[in-house]
Formats: structure tokens, sequence, C-alpha cells
């Protein structure tokens, strides 16, 4: 029973990870010593008593997190409106003049702006080896293959996991997005596979719940984003649609269309994004700069798409069937333009509460 | 808090905070020892998770209705780390009065009309 409360109390400590790092230094200790206690407790009346403690500390968790960040928020804005003595208003429609955020090390501002580099150059390194179809592949081509396309997945996931257990750091809003977004797609692509041969990767249902979770769990990354600002909800808007616009350049790989020529355009693809991120996260004069770099994202995510439909098109047409360009153009805008908007509502709502 | 109208816009209460507060009322407590109180004091139904404690202590404090100082026994949470205990201000005492006599009212009220419907 003793190894189940420490595995408990672990787990219990990463959770806590994800508090604002003021809550967690407030209260963070005491939270993990109350827990023990509970466990402890709990333990002695049995195994099931455990269970349920650790049930109600998850079910609960979702909400404390969020419910600790908007607490956070408030008590920032009554501490910037004591100490500029002006209204909520001026604060929040103030321009760069002030720089509301931007990450100051260039270092930092590096490796917040890897995830597209990441991603592009391993789908344009993979088109390289890539010479044929699966089938006409030796087998240590096929190896490097499956290599270059998960190794930029790899490193990714790993930046996501870090990212999360450290509270979503300020470089590390892209790779967190941009985290889910590839769990995603490379779940979508295994059972894609897996259903060409009737089968599904574990279960359907376990299927449909792993792609949610994903979704949920970018959605999560979001929220907590927008109510540290629109900026950095912008920032892991951009995590996202630079993965899922640069991961269209694979489809393109795959037979019958084999545009390898065209797949090789991931790589610098990834690069101009990388250093475009890079411009947004090091802030500048206006905030008109970081939505017109917003702007520019997007496009070069629609871009991949618009490519893709050119190469797709005929093919379709000879079988009859559409083209998903419009569903696609759907999620890039969407995937674009979340983070922001969510910012901009997060700010409306401080704004409000501010005149109240 | 300086009129009866800050203290009637402060109400209702949620039933975890009038809980918590009512722990506090007798004397300070750590997060353990509240933890435990609010479940006896809700007769089992109300088992708050460290999470949900937590974040309407964080609450109470920004609020003012309660305050945080070190524990005075020798009881500690971490090697070298004095526990917490947690203890109702003025403020604090003042408006889980005034719940307690909106829950009052809310019960008399409740037990005449029952009373009146009974044939």
């Amino acid at each position: 029973m003793k190894t189940a409360i420490d595995v408990l109390c672990v787990l219990y400590s990463w959770l806590n990870r994800l508090y604002p790092p003021g809550f967690r230094a407030a209260f963070g200790e005491e939270m993990q010593a109350v827990f023990a206690a509970a466990a402890t407790e709990a333990a002695s009346r049995g195994l099931a008593a455990l269970l349920v403690l650790w049930l109600r500390e998850l079910r609960d968790w979702p909400g404390a997190v969020l419910s600790a960040y908007w607490a956070c928020a408030l008590r920032v804005h009554a501490q910037v409106t004591r100490q500029e003595g002006t209204s909520m208003g001026k604060v929040w429609n103030s321009t760069e003049s002030s720089r509301p955020w931007a990450i100051e090390g260039r270092g930092r501002a590096m490796l917040a702006a890897l995830p597209p580099l990441v991603i592009g150059l391993g789908i344009g390194v993979a088109a390289t080896i890539d010479g044929g179809t699966w089938f006409d592949m030796k087998v240590w081509e096929k190896a490097l293959l499956m290599l270059l396309t998960v190794l930029p997945v790899g490193i990714l996931g790993v930046g996501g996991l870090i990212a999360l257990f450290r509270s979503i750091p300020e470089w590390s809003y892209a790779w967190a997005g941009g985290t889910c977004v590839a769990g995603t797609v490379l779940l979508k692509i295994i059972a894609e596979e897996r259903a060409e041969v009737g089968l599904s990767i574990v279960s359907p249902a376990i299927d449909v719940g792993l792609a949610l979770a994903l979704v949920a769990a970018g959605s999560v990354v979001l929220v907590i984003a927008a109510l540290r600002g629109w900026a950095q909800a912008g920032l892991t808007s951009i995590g996202c649609v630079s993965v899922f616009g640069i991961s269209t350049f694979s489809l393109l790989r795959a037979a019958p269309f084999l545009r390898h020529d065209l797949v090789l355009l991931a790589a610098p693809l990834g690069l101009l994004q990388a250093v475009l991120t890079y411009v947004y996260v090091r802030g500048g004069r206006s905030q008109a700069m970081r939505w017109a770099v917003m702007a520019l994202i997007w496009w070069l995510n629609a871009a991949p798409m618009l490519l893709a439909h050119q190469v797709w098109q005929t093919w379709l047409a000879q079988r009859g069937r559409t083209s998903p360009i419009l569903p696609l153009l759907v999620i890039v805008t969407i995937l674009a333009w979340a983070g922001p908007v969510a910012g901009l509502l997060g700010r409306s709502i401080r704004r409000s509460l501010g005149r109240a | 808090m300086n009129d009866q109208q800050d203290l009637a816009d402060a109400l209702p209460l949620t039933e975890a905070t009038t809980f918590i507060m009512l722990s506090l009322a007798d004397e300070p407590k750590h997060g353990y020892a509240i933890m435990k109180d609010v479940e006896a004091l809700s007769g089992g139904r109300l088992e708050l998770s460290t999470g949900t404690l937590y974040g309407a202590l964080s609450r109470l404090l920004d609020q003012g209705w309660i305050a945080r100082c070190q524990s005075g026994d020798d009881e500690r949470d971490t090697p070298g780390r004095p526990r917490k205990t947690y203890t109702l201000t003025q403020i604090g005492r003042r408006v889980l009065e005034a719940e307690i006599a909106r829950l009052d009212a809310v019960l008399e009220a409740a037990s005449l009309r029952t009373a009146e419907a009974v044939p």
C-alpha cells in the first residue's frame, strides 16, 4: 500500500506543476503535504478509499487549475490598475510602446520558434530518401524513413511534455500546441493505415477517446495561454497551425502521387515559419506587426493545402470524389485564429471585470 | 467591508466556502484539519479535494476574510517548514454571521410555508 501512496504522491506532484507559478509557490508544498496525509489516512481504510480519493482529486483538478489561473489574471489586473492609476481599457488597448509580452532572451526566442523547423526538416529530409512506393523500398530505407517521420514528432512530443511539466513556460506555447496537433495527426494517419486492413489501433472507442483527449489537451493549453494574454495564445496557435500545415506535405508523398519534389518544400517552409515565429516572439513596435505575422503564417499554411488540392484534384475527379480542400482550409483557419481570438475574448472579459 | 450593502453583495456564499469558514469559526486550523472538519460538519456529504480546498483558501485570503499564519505547535508539513494555519478575520467573521442569518431567514420562510401547506 505504501508503494501505491508513493506513486500517487508523485503523480500528484506532476499535476501540481500545472498550477500558476505564484499559486504553486504559495500553496504547492502545503497541498502536497495535505494530499500525502489524506492518502495515508484513506489507505488505512483500504485500496478502494484510496482510489476514491484519487478520483476526487482528478475530477476537481481541471476546474481548480483554471480557477487558479483566472484568479491570477484578476490579481495581475488589480495590480496593474493600482500601479498605473489608469483604466483597464487603456492598459489593454495600449500598443507595443509598453511591450506587454515578448521573450527577451534570443536563445529562448529561438527555442520558442523551433517547432515549425523541426517538423519541416523532418518531412523534407524524409523526402530525399524516399524514392518510390513503400513496397519498392529496401528495409534500411523503410527504417530510415520511419525514423525520420517519427523523430520530429518525438522531439516535438518531448518538448511538449517538458512544457507541460514546467507549467507551460514562455518559450513553450508553440511546442505545447504543436505537440497536441502532431499527436492528433499521427493518430489519424495510423488509424487510416490500420483501417485499410480492417483494423483499429486499439479499439474504435479507445481510438476516438485518444483523439478527443488530444483535442481536449490542446484546448486546455489554449485556454491557459489565452488567460495569460492574446500574444501567448497566438503563439500557441502558430505551433498548432504550422505543424498541421507542414504535415500536409507528407500526404503528397503517398502513392499514387509520389511528389517528393514538392515534399522537399516542407523544409524551407518550416525554416521560413520559424523565422517569422522568432520575429513574433521577440515583439515589435506595434501589435499590428504581430497580427501581420499571424496572417502571413496562416497564408503560408493554407498554401500547402492549395498545392495538395492541385495534385489531388485530377485523381479524385476520375473517381468521382470531391477534394477535401474546404474542410482542410477551415481547420487551418480555426487553428490559426483560435488563439488570438480566445486571447481577445479573455481580454474583453477582464476589461468588463475591470469596469465592474 | 464598510456597510451592510457590502456584506449583502458578498452573499450568498458557496457551500464549500461556508463550510470552510464555519470550520475556522472556533479556532485556527491547518489545511488537512479543515478538510476533515468540513467532512464532519457536513455529515460526510462534502469531501473537499486539495484543489478545491486551496482554491477556496486562496480566494478567501485575497478577499481578506481569512488570514494565514505560522502554527505555534511543533507539527510540520515538511522538514524545516512550519505548518501554516488559517484563521477567520474580523471581516470574515461578519460575512459568516451574515450568511448564517441569511440561511436562518430562508429556513424560517421554508418552515412557515410548509406549516401553512399542512391540511
